[in-house]
Parts: structure tokens; sequence; C-alpha cells
């Protein structure tokens, strides 16, 4: 992983997030991640893909392989409905966390 | 959680196309990977190197992303089963033997449980399980085994208890004699019962209508019939409903059959079962309805359903309680109670938890004994062959697996041998149980529990066998192991194996000890009877004296007409009654008498009753004196062995016993009248003295005829007679001597033949594991054996070294397990009431002793002669 280190537990909801906005393959979403972070965040595929199984394997993305626009199948992740709630509940809880570090560091 | 399972399943089940996609997706990360890369300037090898470094080690992020999936150790398992199906296919030998051995032992342990359960935990034929259905059992004071009947009042006091019992029915038996077709008279058992009694048992009648609470107001009988009954009187018709029967003289019109499997629930009654509403057993035995109201009248067994929330222990306070205000007058000073027990075929109101102990103890101990030759048995092969597996097992210790990792390995191995044997002894043990309940009329309850009983059993042989053996292989050192030839197992590493074999061969003895004893004592009592030719010529005909409301000297002189109508036909050579049973004295020889050998103690002499012409009939020569006749009173005939111990060469004739005053017996003293001849086996530990005494006084349930010639072809006139000469007197049975003595003997042959078969599977059990160690070790030992010829060993020399060794162990294992079994048969004789013959068991413990060491001989013998066979070159070339 080059350029700042994940902090634990982030992962899931960085990938969840992205799902949500846009169904996706694996390769698509590390370039996803770069893009939308501006290469802050760079995620290889030793953290990505044992995340997509592990996430698949609680119920809260799905996979399914899908014909792509240049005709090739490609492994499709998507939220499911339990993934969504889960999703929301931790974006809550992530956003209660990160109002209270940045009142912690606006301490002189 | 479903979802974890479906992955484990998939896990299982989709493993190659999971692996597939995977390498399908990630290999196609790489090649986009590469074509971006190659956009940018890259040639197409530059690209692929730089993706393929981008993305890391492609190798370790599957197994990453496996582990993140889940499931791996279902995967795990599934890899070491495959592994276990190449090492089986790799010694299908050992895994067809093992599989055998497995296979029986489960399938014994099952067939065991099915009695068990079917037994032991389930109600009364017809009678289906449910919660709170219980008997309530009248019992002696705490501390005794003993039960007592209940009066109606107290029936109906328990009935009363609403919050305890939400249903209570009563019920008394009684035998009557039944006419169901014209001038043809049946014994039968009828059931009188209270109004909730099929309501609380849940029991509907297969055909016609339930039984009404009491008789109509014309005081009509009616009654329902069972259905064997109806199958044996009626051809299973259904215009039975509405037919009148007599019972005991009293027209009762059938209203309906009860289900097949339904024969009431206090064990078998017979064949001619009827169950009737109280009220009528006052009209049919013409004593009236007192016996309702009154506490004396101890008549009843009681049934109940426990109300919603009410527990068994409450229940039983409460009907102790009750049984405390309604105990009959004659029970003052005794502290009666109750108690209330599930309501269980085994269970029934006379027996005692003693009785479903015993067994349970004999059944469980059976079944366990089963299951751990079985399994000391698989166990010492598979040591066996986790011996010969050191090397592979040293190596892939070696190579990071660790000791855990192996043993589960092992362990798999010998869940899929348990498993594959268990599916085996389900399936055969279900077939021969089907077929026994369908030909023997055995009710057997053949459901999920046996499948459950079973995988439970083969899941425990399978921790039980593997688990040693498995610890075992897997301690040892990399360095030691890769050093030694891969074909030499030292002493101490057989150790576990050794032991193993003295367990199984100790653990058989108790069931061939049982068996031979069963056998030896069949035997016994079959050479008591070989005149067989007079037996053709002897025929027994019993009656139902008891049945019916008759008095006793009524019964009496119906006999009497019987045998002096049967008498006079001809080719009858001479009719006797017979009473079965006698009465016990306490006397001394008379002080005038004791001439002889006699002293003055007291002897206890067992009379057994015998009639006019009994000794002749039965070709028993009278040695002195005569037969009783008629008029004899205080008359005995005592044999020669007693008259000998007594009075010596003297002459016993008209010598006298007299009664022990305080006996409470009549101090006329008996005379001796004659000396029979003993008989050919008297038993030996009988713990009384036998003597005759005159049946005068006694109504005979039972006659004896004897024939010019074979009796066979006369039994229907005899028949037809009797009826003939006293039509209300019901017949149970015509038969002749040799026709119930082959019945008997097939009762014998049966008993011999199922134990037999379970004594040769244990012995065949135990020799095959000794032979299998036995083998084993050969094979291992081949290069030792090979220097050894090779040296000049002379073959005699090298097979002694085996078969020394089968031998010894064999008689380790029978010197262990020898004093089990002789206790064992101890422990069953207790409960057997006499049926062993105690003297037959030192004889037994020899002959299986003998046996065992034989069998154990051959078996070691077989392998060690091929131990001599070794070539030596062969041998020495291995390797």
């Amino acid at each position: 992983m080059s350029g700042t280190p994940l902090l634990q537990g982030t992962l899931d909801l960085i990938v969840l997030q992205l799902l949500k906005a846009e169904p996706t393959n694996g390769y698509d979403l590390t370039l996803r991640i770069q893009a939308v972070t501006d290469r802050v965040l760079t995620i290889n595929a030793g953290s990505l893909y044992p995340a997509l199984y592990r996430l698949e394997a609680k119920g809260l993305v799905k996979a399914e392989w899908k014909k792509s626009e240049t005709g090739r199948r490609t492994k499709v992740y998507s939220v499911t409905t339990v993934g969504a709630k889960y999703l929301a509940r931790e974006r809550q809880g992530w956003e209660k966390f990160a109002g209270a570090l940045s009142l912690i560091l606006k301490v002189t | 959680m479903l979802q974890r399972v479906r992955m484990w399943l998939s896990a299982l089940l989709l493993r190659r196309r999971q692996e597939r996609e995977m390498g399908e997706e990630m290999g196609q990360h790489i090649e986009r990977a590469t074509s971006r890369l190659m956009e940018r300037g890259l040639t197409r090898a530059e690209g692929e190197r730089q993706a393929h470094r981008e993305f890391g080690n492609m190798v370790f992020i599957q197994e990453t992303a496996r582990d993140a999936r889940g499931g791996r150790w279902v995967e795990s398992i599934g890899q070491d089963l495959r592994y276990a199906m190449r090492q089986f296919a790799r010694t299908p030998l050992s895994t067809v033997s093992m599989m055998i051995i497995l296979s029986l032992g489960i399938g014994a342990s099952t067939a065991l449980f099915t009695m068990i359960n079917s037994m032991l935990t389930q109600p009364p034929p017809g009678v289906s399980a449910r919660d709170g259905l219980v008997r309530v059992r009248g019992r002696m004071p705490d501390g005794s085994d003993g039960l007592r009947p209940m009066s109606y009042p107290e029936v109906a006091a328990l009935a009363a208890q609403r919050g305890t019992f939400s249903r209570v029915a009563g019920y008394t038996g009684d035998d009557v004699v039944l006419e169901l077709e014209a001038a043809e008279v049946y014994s039968g058992l009828a059931w009188y019962v209270s109004p909730e009694y099929f309501d609380v048992l849940n029991v509907r009648p297969a055909l016609g209508a339930p039984l009404p609470a009491a008789p109509g107001a014309d005081n009509a009988l009616v009654a329902l019939i069972s259905d064997d009954m109806w199958r044996e009187h009626f051809s299973s018709s259904a215009a039975v409903v509405g037919r009148v029967i007599r019972v005991n003289d009293v027209p009762v019109t059938v209203i309906g059959v009860a289900p097949a499997d339904f024969g009431g629930v206090a064990g078998n009654g017979g064949p001619r079962i009827l169950w009737l509403p109280l009220q009528a057993r006052g009209m049919t035995n013409g004593h009236g309805a007192a016996f309702l109201g009154s506490r004396d009248s101890t008549l009843f067994q009681t049934v109940a359903q426990l109300a919603p929330g009410a527990t068994m222990e409450r229940a039983a306070q409460v009907a102790a309680g009750v049984a405390r205000q309604f105990l009959p007058a004659d029970y003052s000073g005794i502290a009666a109670t109750s108690d209330v027990v599930p309501l269980l075929d085994g269970n029934t109101e006379y027996s005692s938890d003693n009785d479903l102990f015993f067994e349970g103890v004999i059944l469980g101990t059976l079944c366990l004994l089963i299951v751990l030759v079985t399994c000391s048995n698989v166990s010492a092969l598979l040591t066996g062959m986790a011996a010969t597996r050191r090397r592979e097992i040293a190596v892939r210790l070696a190579m990071g697996a660790s000791r855990g990792r192996v043993v589960r390995h092992l362990l798999v191995e010998s869940a899929a041998l348990a498993i594959g044997g268990g599916v085996i002894a389900l399936t055969v043990t279900t077939m021969v149980l089907l077929f026994v309940r369908r030909t023997m009329d055995v009710p057997l309850i053949i459901d999920w529990r046996m499948g459950a009983w079973t995988l439970g059993v083969a899941l425990f042989t399978a921790v039980l066998f593997g688990m040693a053996p498995a610890l075992h292989a897997t301690r040892l050192s990399l360095a030691h192991v890769l050093k030694e030839s891969a074909n030499a197992v030292s002493g101490s590493r057989s150790l576990l194996q050794r032991v193993l074999v003295v367990v199984q061969v100790a653990v058989t003895q108790p069931l061939l000890v049982m068996v031979v004893a069963l056998l030896v004592g069949g035997v016994v009592q079959l050479r008591d009877r070989s005149n067989a030719a007079l037996n053709e010529r002897l025929t027994a005909m019993s009656f139902d004296t008891q049945a019916g409301s008759a008095p006793a000297d009524v019964r009496r002189t119906e006999v009497n007409d019987v045998i002096a109508r049967i008498r006079s036909l001809p080719g009858v050579v001479d009719v006797v009654p017979v009473v079965y049973g006698g009465v016990g004295h306490e006397v001394v020889v008379h002080p005038d008498d004791r001439a002889g050998a006699a002293a003055s103690e007291v002897i206890h002499l067992w009379g057994q009753y015998a009639a006019p012409g009994y000794f002749a009939l039965y070709d028993r020569r009278m040695l002195a004196g005569r037969e009783f006749t008629r008029d004899d009173e205080n008359a005995v005939i005592i044999d020669a062995v007693l008259a000998r111990e007594l009075w010596g060469a003297a002459n016993p004739i008209g010598r006298r016993f007299q009664p022990v005053a305080d006996s409470g017996a009549a101090a006329t003293p008996l005379v001796v009248v004659g000396v029979v001849e003993p008989l050919p086996s008297a038993p030996r530990d009988e713990p009384s003295r036998s003597i005759y005494v005159h049946t005068a006084n006694v109504a005979p349930s039972s006659i004896r005829i004897r024939t010019q010639g074979p009796a066979l072809p006369m039994l229907r006139t005899f028949r037809e007679t009797a009826t003939a000469a006293a039509p209300r007197l019901p017949i149970a049975g015509v038969v002749t001597i040799a026709e119930s003595e082959a019945e008997a003997l097939d009762d014998v042959m049966d008993l011999a033949m199922i134990a037999t078969g379970g004594a040769l599977m244990a012995l065949g059990l135990a020799a095959l594991g000794l032979y299998a160690v036995i083998a084993q070790s050969v094979q291992q030992r081949r290069r030792e054996i090979g220097i050894r010829s090779a040296l000049g060993a002379d073959h005699t020399r090298v097979s002694a070294l085996f078969f020394r060794r089968g031998v010894w162990l064999s008689v380790i294992g029978t010197a262990l397990g020898l004093p089990a079994g002789v206790a064992f048969v101890w422990f069953m004789k207790q409960g057997a009431d006499g049926h062993l013959s105690t003297t037959s068991i030192p004889l037994t413990a020899v002959l299986v002793a003998t046996a065992v060491v034989i069998v154990a001989s051959l078996a070691s013998w077989i392998p060690a002669r091929n131990a001599a066979r070794v070539d030596p070159v062969q041998a020495l070339r291995l390797d």
C-alpha cells in the first residue's frame, strides 16, 4: 500500500460506500478508490480481494458474473440490503468519531 | 448463521468452481492493469511484470481471500477425506476388514439399542407416546418392591384430583369363559374398564363404536373385542358388530374391534381379549356391583393423564396422600403408598423398577462389550497401519504440519471408516429387524432414533478407536524415524497394539461364557427329555379351571367326568390328572422309625403332587411298595436316593415323617407307601428334597392321556369327548408331549442360534483382530526375518516367534476376562431364577478358555507360518 495507511476497519466502509454508488468489478474498484481520493489512498489487490470475499461471506455484498461492455465475463459486486443498512450504521458511527476527533485536534 | 452454513456448503460442494472463478477474476485484474500500462507505452512483457508487481503475491492473496471467505475447515476436512480415500484405496484389504468389523459391531449395538428402546422406553403396543401418560401404582411400604392393587374408591379419589390428573382410568381383568360359536367354549381375558380408559390411552376402535361409559338402561352388555379374536373367530368380517357372544353364559353384544396392535396395557393377554364397562363385571361373575363401592375390593390398576403443569413428583405425592386415606381395613399398620411412573411397555404394573434396571444392565453391558471389542479391534489394525506410515507422518510433521493437523487427519480417516461401517450396519440391521418384526411378531420400534443411535455410536467408536493410534503415531521424533528402516518396528512401539489385542480377547469372554452357559443349560435340560417313543404316546390336555365363575368343586367334577369319558375310549391306556406345583413340609423322621442313617434334625421336603397311576404313566418303576390309590390319605412316595439317605439298606415302607409342630401343618404323620426310581438327572442344586404327595383334594388343571399307539391322530377325538363330557369347561390346549417337547426344543434352538451367532461373531472378531495384528507384525519385520533366515535360523523357529506371541496375548486376555465373564453370569443368574444351571458354570469357563486359546492359536498360526516362508533374498532386497 502506498500513500496514507488505512485506519483499521475503514476499508470495509470505503468498499461498501463505493459499491453502493455503483456496482463494479474488483479492478475498477481500485481505480475508483484512487480517483475519488485523489490518489491519497491506494488500495492494492492484496487488501481489496480478501475484503470483498469477507464482505460477501458476511452477506453484505453479493457478486454476479456479468457481460462487460467489451463482451467479457466479469465479476460484478453490489451492496445487498443488509449491506446498505450496515453501511448506514457504520457511517453514522464514523461521522461521530470523525467529529469528535476534529474537536480534539482543535484543542490548543 | 444461515449465511454461514451456505458458505460452508458452497465451500464443500462448489470448491472447484470457486477456485476457478477466483483465478479468473484475479487474472482479469492483471490483464486490465497490463493493458493500462501498455497504453502508457510499456511493452507487453514490461507491462505484465509491472502489473504483477503492483498486484502482489498472487498465491498469498488467494490464500488470504480463501481465509476471508470462511469455511476453510470444511475444505480442509474435505482434503483429509480425499486423502483418506486414497489411503483406503492403497490398502484395500485392511480397509475392507475394518469396515466389516465396524459394521458388525455397530450393527449389533444398533440391534440391542432397538431392543432396549422398544422394551424400556416406549408405551405398550398400540398406545402412542405422549407426555404425562402415566401409571399410578399402589406400592407396599418404602423399601419393598411389592406392588398392591387399588380399590375403586381409591381410583375415584385419584380422579377427583383434577389439578394433578386430568383423566384417570382404572381397570381390572378376569379370566372368562367365552362362547363364540355354538357348542364350543374358550377361555378369554376380559378387561373391565372405567369410562375414561380409552380416552386416557387415546385408543379408538378400528371397527364399530367406542365403549359406552355404562351399560344401557336395559342392562344389555356390550364389548370391544381384540383384533386377534376378530381374525381368528370371526374371519375379520365387518358383520361382527352386533353379534351376540356369551361371556360366562351372559349374552354380550360386540360393538367394535380394537386396533390391530392394541392388546391392553398389561402385557400379552393372549389371543382372546375383550373390553367391557366396569359394571359388566358384577353381571358376568354374578357377584353384583359391590366391588365398586368397597375399599376392601382391591382389584384395580390405574392409568392416568397428568394435568397440564403437573409434575411426576407432585403427582406421586398426591397419589401417596390418596393411598393413605383409602387403604383397605386389613392394611392396618402397613404404611402402603403409591408411585407414579411413565406408562411404558417394560414398566408393567407387576414389574418393579429393579426388573427394568436388570434388563437395562444386561443389554447395556452386551452393547458396551460389543462396541469395545469392535473398537479395540479396529484400533489394533489402525495402530499397525499407522506404524507402517510412520515415515510419511514424520515427513508431514517435518514439513510444518502441526501435530493437531495430522491427528485430525487420522481421525477423519477413522470417522470415514466408522460412518461407512455405520451406513452398512444401519441398512443391514434395519432389514433384519423389519424381517424379525414381520415374521416373529416381535414389537420392535424402528424409527429415526435407530439412525441417530447408529450415527452416534459410529462417531463415538471413531474417536474411541481412532484417538489412541492417532496420538501414538504422531508422537515420534523425525530424525529417529527417518534414520531407521521403514520396515522395522521395535517392540515398544507395538505395545499399544498388543494391549488392544489383550483387551479385546478379554472383553469377548463374558459374551462367550454367557452363551455357552445358555447352551450347556439347554443341552442339560434336553437330555432329561429323552424318551421320544413314550412322548409320542402321551397327550397333555389342559383346562382353564380359573376361567368363569364356576366354583372349584364343580370344576373338579367336570375334570373327573372328562377323565372317565376319555379313559373309556378305545386305544387309551390310562388317564391321570396332573397338578402342577406342590406343597412344602418341615418334618422330622418319626422317633420310632429312626433305624438306619436317619437323624433327628428337621428336614425340608418339597411335596410334589402325584395322582394314582402317575409313575406308571411315565414308565417309572416302583422299587418298593406301591403307587397312590384313590383312598390314600397322608401317604407319600419317596425316591430311592432319599430312601437310601435316610434309612440306608433298611426297608423304608411304612416309616413315617412327623410334621414339625409349629409349621402349621396337621400333626398327622406322613407314611411312606412306595419308593420310586429316581429321575435320571435330578437337579443337584435343589434347595429341598423332593417327595411325592397325593393330589386327592386338589382340583387338577391338566390331564395326561397315555395311548397304545401314537396319540397325534386321536387329538380331535379327545377334544370332542371332553367337550361332550363337560360343555362349560374351557379347554386351554391339547397337544402330545412329543409336540410340546419339539416346541420347547425349537425355542431352545432359536435362542441357541441367536446366542451362538453373537458369540461366534465376537470370537471371530477377536480372532480376526489377532490374525491381522500378527500378520502386520510379520509384514513389518520381514527384513529382520530375512536376516535371521540368512543367518541360518530354521523355519520352525521363525514361525514359533510369532506363534508364541499370538498365543501369549490370547492367554493373557483370557486370564483377565474369564473372571469377569464368570462374575457376569453369576450376576445374570440372580435374575434368571434358576433358568441357568449353576453346575455348568465351571465347565463353561473351561470350555470357553479352551475354545478361545484354540481359535487364537489358529489365528496366529496362519500368519506365523507365512513368516517362515519369507524369502531372505526378497526381504533384504526391499527398500
